[in-house]
């Protein structure tokens, strides 16, 4: 249809805006999407190069979990096959004391074999002098260049470290070649012997994992029974939970194209409107419907092909971005991440020009496929406007598409919610159309009213091109939902938060070995003669000791905190809020707590693993199967997979060892708290890196953690508005010219033009106002269905549904700001049709 | 009393590249209150030139077009377009009706540009389309309308405000001829207290006007 396609492209160069326009919808939902895959699968690539760095050669890593640790004596048993290399390894990280206290990530490593020499493989690989002399000296530690530069340290040179054991002295070995490995694990590092970073950090005999090669995987399964074992590029159970809640960002990137389809579907639809004649004509000659459709189609898939290059390469741009966000949200469940940048691959160019063209292709279609299949004689007739009384078929086919989208997402699985999501918007942009006609029709009179004859013309614009106006106002109600439904959940995360840690954090100061804040999954300890140092310090009236550590528990990692059961009771009621501990202080369960018969579960633990309470759970600890009851629920909000609570004593025989995660202190009623802090900075400088939290500032970490995992998200919202502004504009401009003639009739009968551009502009505030309804509407009801289960689903955390009244009013008049923005050049249009021309023959 | 319409050695060209092309030479003329007037030409005279700056659609290149003795040069876009809504109702070949608005709200649109209240201008506009016997067809779009009734709301609209200057050109142009005289004759019924133009080809307008101007090669005869 070498005409059409002739007089197609003719036509897009005659309307670059608007080619523009679809490039640009396209190429910022495109963008979106290859900025969220690139910074995902940038950080999953990171955790894979940071075991790598960690393990060198070997094949597999087994692991007991996160910190429960393995034996020793595991290591002895997989020597024994024959061919097979072992590392025992233990990872922890340090606190380097002096004037400047600093992270050291420390490495135990066996020096006593050659498994690691062998599983290294050259790279940083300490010389065997050196590893000589790391067996000969005790307490030694080979440090990275960096580091050792940094401060002055040479071989001989005296390290002074704060452990769980209290501070230790060790003596520098020698020194190797960080290039490449501190950048993976975005910190310094030491190296020390394996027996040695057990007894450093309170964990005597037992190791985080071991890595292997020399043996297939399924061998080493039956050798090593009753551990984790996988393959060293396969994430683990933690990095697959972290993974999974950046995901989310796949479900704004599909928001995203689903709103720019909308702005490609009036696009395209326009031109087609336009050219009816000249598709009519071509028709009644003779031409097939299938070759117009072909030409039509291929017109468009040349737009979306520029508009998917051009978000490629800003999605690659954005990432930097993202990657911040989605960095940060990993990190507050990860140890340490470092993502040095997100990598554009073949495969990713080549799946986002595909999703960019498949995108357009099938919004093109639809209004193609309605033109070709007209009858000529109807499209030479005259008049471009045919009356639709209603449309109520779509407007029913709409809602029934909105109920199943609603009621998939109640299950709240990640494929539900994203496939929940594009029913909705189909039902939407089908039940929209009606929705307008009824609306607009009836604003009528209360426009004309106020705003005089423009406000009414506006009004009866809109209930005029019903479909139109309905794509639009879902396009920017859509991006506004997505700000208003995420603020739902994150003001019920924010309310559940705040006041589950005044009611259920009987202190006033945590101490803890590395700031608060750092990482839940931070291992790092405390040696237990802490407690007494802190509770000598005058202002502090009360302390207890608490422990955290994690069990592997059908495939997560879940955390297992054991508490001084009596004084934490007893912290309670000094605190006012035993009532909230009344579970744990009921006399019946506190000795099934103690006797270590009985544990309490987070809520969330019980969601998500569906357990009740009464029923036994089998726990794998250090010191084997943990056959235990379910005591009860409580509130918590620690962890995303679920929280178990034990008392200490009980905790530290079945996970050896006697080391402290948290001090906890009370304030006695007259000291000021700024003052106790000092003091018990004081008090442990000597000895320990302590870092201080009081509760409001646990609470502000709270908050900044919910920050960072909604951060990469609020960055997508703003480019979806984008979008959505574009289709307002572009609806308006499309509404001028498909008008021209009727402008250039109303200027002829005597129409000012002030009154014209205030038509454009109410039109533009109609569209506004419906958009932020829709938008604070639909946005709460999606935080309340789809984003409330998927969360759920994902964490067991079922948030209150608290109505964001301020983001919702934010909304409403952003979106009303935002359309009247957009009427601008639009109005400068309409202003400018010259009124001869277009009221002269057709 | 004065002329309601008068042409002052009014020349109107378009610059087509490099040539120019004078649609109109030099016209000089008056019209009174209560004329009909039909101008008339071959295709291509200047006829639609004329009436278009008659109507302060257009401002002459040279010389000077007043209506109601106010020069249409000397106003600018906003005092044209009052000058129009207030002053003059249009009739156009391809009757120019805004395909989204019923025949009722068609007619009611200059009343309801120019302020008035919707209660009365409906009313008014209701009446209008009784007197052109449109009375039964008041909430239809123009799509349903034949040739001749869209013509007809045309018409009505053009009266809507009581504007003394009626400007018609070739209202019968797209009409079958007996449809035409009946428009003709209704046109006709409204020259009361009116100045009518009608460009047209029609032998019957030229019947009944008063008075027959002739244009050929944008001079008049
Ligand atoms: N906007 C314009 N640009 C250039 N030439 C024009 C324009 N309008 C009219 N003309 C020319 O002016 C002449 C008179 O046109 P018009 O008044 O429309 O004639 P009539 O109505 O008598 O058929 C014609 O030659 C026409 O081509
Ligand atoms: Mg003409």
């Amino acid at each position: 249809m070498r005409p059409l396609l002739l007089a197609g492209l003719r036509n897009l160069f005659r309307h670059p805006g608007r080619v523009l326009q679809v490039a640009f919808a396209v190429a910022l939902g495109i963008a979106l999407f290859v900025s969220s895959y690139m910074s995902i699968s940038g950080v999953e690539r990171s955790i894979q190069r940071a075991a790598r760095a960690v393990a060198g050669n070997a094949d597999w890593v087994v692991t007991g979990s996160a910190a429960g640790g393995l034996p020793d004596s595991l290591v002895d048993r997989l020597r024994q096959v024959p061919g097979l290399v072992a590392a025992p390894f233990v990872k922890a990280s340090a606190t380097v004391l002096g004037p400047r206290p600093t992270k050291l990530q420390i490495w135990g490593i066996d020096t006593r074999s050659d498994a690691m020499l062998k599983l290294f493989g050259g790279q940083h690989t300490p010389d065997p002098e050196t590893a000589a002399r790391m067996v000969l000296v005790p307490n030694s530690v080979i440090v990275s260049s960096t580091f050792a530069k940094d401060r002055g340290l040479k071989r001989g040179s005296i390290l002074p470290i704060a452990s769980s054991s209290g501070a230790i002295n060790l003596t520098v070995a020698g020194v190797i070649d960080d290039s490449g490995i501190t950048q993976s694990l975005g910190a310094e590092l030491g190296l020390v012997d394996v027996q040695l970073a057990e007894q450093m950090f309170g964990q005597p005999g037992r190791i985080d994992s071991i890595q292997v090669s020399g043996i297939s995987l399924d061998r080493l399964k039956t050798v090593a029974t009753g551990y984790e074992v996988r393959s060293l590029d396969e994430l683990s159970p933690a990095a697959r939970d972290a993974l999974l809640r950046v995901q989310s960002l796949y479900g704004l990137s599909l928001v995203a194209m689903l709103i720019g389809c909308f702005v490609v579907f009036s696009s395209v639809q326009v031109t087609i409107l336009e050219r009816m004649k000249v598709i009519a004509t071509l028709r009644a000659i003779g031409a097939s419907r299938v070759q117009l459709l072909s030409a039509i189609l291929l017109e468009w898939v040349l737009v979306g092909f520029i508009g998917s290059l051009a978000g490629v390469l800003f999605g690659a741009l954005l990432s930097s971005a993202v990657l911040r966000g989605v960095t940060g949200s990993v990190n507050s469940m990860l140890p340490v991440v470092s993502v040095a940048h997100a990598e554009m691959t073949w495969p990713t160019f080549l799946l986002g020009l595909a999703i960019g063209m498949g995108t357009v292709l099938a919004a093109a279609a639809i209004p193609s496929f309605a033109a070709v299949g007209e009858s000529p004689l109807l499209a030479l007739r005259p008049h471009t406007y045919r009356l639709r009384h209603q449309q109520l078929t779509a407007f029913w086919v709409g809602v029934c598409l909105v109920a199943v989208g609603l009621g998939l997402s109640i299950t709240g699985s990640y494929a539900r919610t994203l496939i929940s999501i594009t029913l909705t918007f189909l039902g939407l942009a089908l039940l929209m159309p009606q929705v307008m006609v009824v609306s607009a029709h009836r604003v009528r009179g209360t426009m004309s009213k106020l705003f005089g004859y423009p406000g009414f013309l506006a009004a009866d614009n809109l209930q005029k091109a019903p479909q139109r106006t309905a794509f639009n106002v879902i396009a920017l109600g859509g991006a506004l939902a997505i700000l208003v439904s995420t603020s739902a959940l994150v003001d019920g995360f924010t309310v559940s938060t705040h006041r589950w840690i005044r009611a259920s954090l009987p202190f006033d100061i945590s101490v803890t070995a590395s700031g608060f804040g750092n990482s839940t999954y931070s291992e790092e300890t405390l040696p237990r003669t802490l407690l007494q140092t802190v509770s000598r310090v005058p202002g502090v009236s009360f302390v207890y000791g608490v422990r955290k550590s994690f069990a592997p528990f059908e495939g997560h990692d879940v955390m297992v905190i054991g508490l001084q059961t009596v004084p934490y009771l007893e912290a309670h009621r000094r605190h006012g809020t035993l009532n909230w501990a009344h579970l744990i202080a009921d006399p019946d369960n506190r000795r099934e707590l103690l006797a270590g018969h009985g544990i309490f579960a987070s809520e969330n633990f019980l969601a998500l693993t569906g357990k009740q309470v009464g029923k036994y759970l089998d726990l794998r600890t250090p010191n084997g199967v943990w056959h235990v009851k379910l005591l009860g629920p409580i509130e918590d909000y620690s962890w995303p997979r679920g929280l178990l609570v034990t008392d200490l004593d009980v905790m530290n025989h079945l996970w050896r060892g006697n080391a402290l995660t948290y001090v906890d202190a009370q304030v006695a009623e007259l000291s000021q708290l700024s003052t106790v802090k000092g003091r018990i900075s004081e008090a442990t400088r000597a000895e320990y890196a302590v870092a201080l939290t009081d509760r409001e500032q646990i609470i502000g970490v709270a908050d900044t953690v919910l920050r960072q995992s909604t951060s990469a998200a609020d960055a997508q919202v703003w480019l979806a508005s984008i979008i959505g502004f574009l289709g307002i504009g572009n609806s308006l401009i499309i509404g001028v010219l498909q008008r021209r003639r009727e402008i250039g009739l109303l200027r002829a009968i005597g129409m000012s033009n002030g009154q014209l551009q205030r038509t454009v502009a109410l039109e533009a505030l109609l569209i506004g106002i419906g958009a932020g309804l829709l938008g604070a509407a639909g946005g709460l009801v999606g935080g309340w269905m789809p984003l409330r289960h998927f969360t759920f689903a994902v964490t067991g955390y079922l948030f209150p549904c608290v109505v964001p009244w301020a983001e919702m009013a934010k909304v409403v008049v952003g979106a009303v700001v935002v359309a009247t923005l957009a009427a601008v050049i639009p109005m400068r249009r309409a202003a400018e049709v010259p009124v001869l021309t277009s009221i002269a023959a057709e | 009393m004065p002329h309601i319409l008068e042409f002052e050695n009014v020349s109107r060209s378009y610059q087509e590249g490099a040539s120019q092309i004078h649609a109109l030479r030099d016209v000089s003329m008056a019209f009174s209150p209560g004329e009909l007037v039909a101008v008339v030409g071959p295709s291509g005279s200047g006829k639609s030139t004329l009436l278009h700056l008659a109507g302060a659609l257009d401002t002459p290149t040279s010389g000077a077009v007043r209506i109601n003795g106010q020069r249409t040069d000397q106003l600018n876009e906003e005092g044209r377009a009052r000058l129009r809504l207030k002053t003059i109702g249009f009739v156009f070949q391809f009757f120019n009706l805004i395909p989204t608005l019923s025949a009722l709200e068609n007619v009611a649109a200059p009343a309801l540009i120019s302020g008035l209240r919707t209660s009365i201008a409906y009313h008014e506009a209701a009446s209008l389309l009784e007197r052109v016997g449109l009375g039964a067809r008041a909430s239809h779009l123009p799509e349903q309308l034949s040739g001749g009734e869209q013509q007809r709301v045309a018409l009505a609209r053009a009266l809507s405000l009581g504007a003394p200057l009626l400007l018609a050109d070739e209202p019968t142009g797209n009409l079958d001829s007996e449809t035409g005289h009946q428009i003709l004759r209704l046109i006709g019924e409204f020259r009361e207290g009116r100045t009518i133009v009608i460009v047209t080809h029609d032998a019957k307008a030229e019947a009944v006007a008063d008075r027959v101007i002739r244009i050929k090669d944008g001079r008049v005869d």
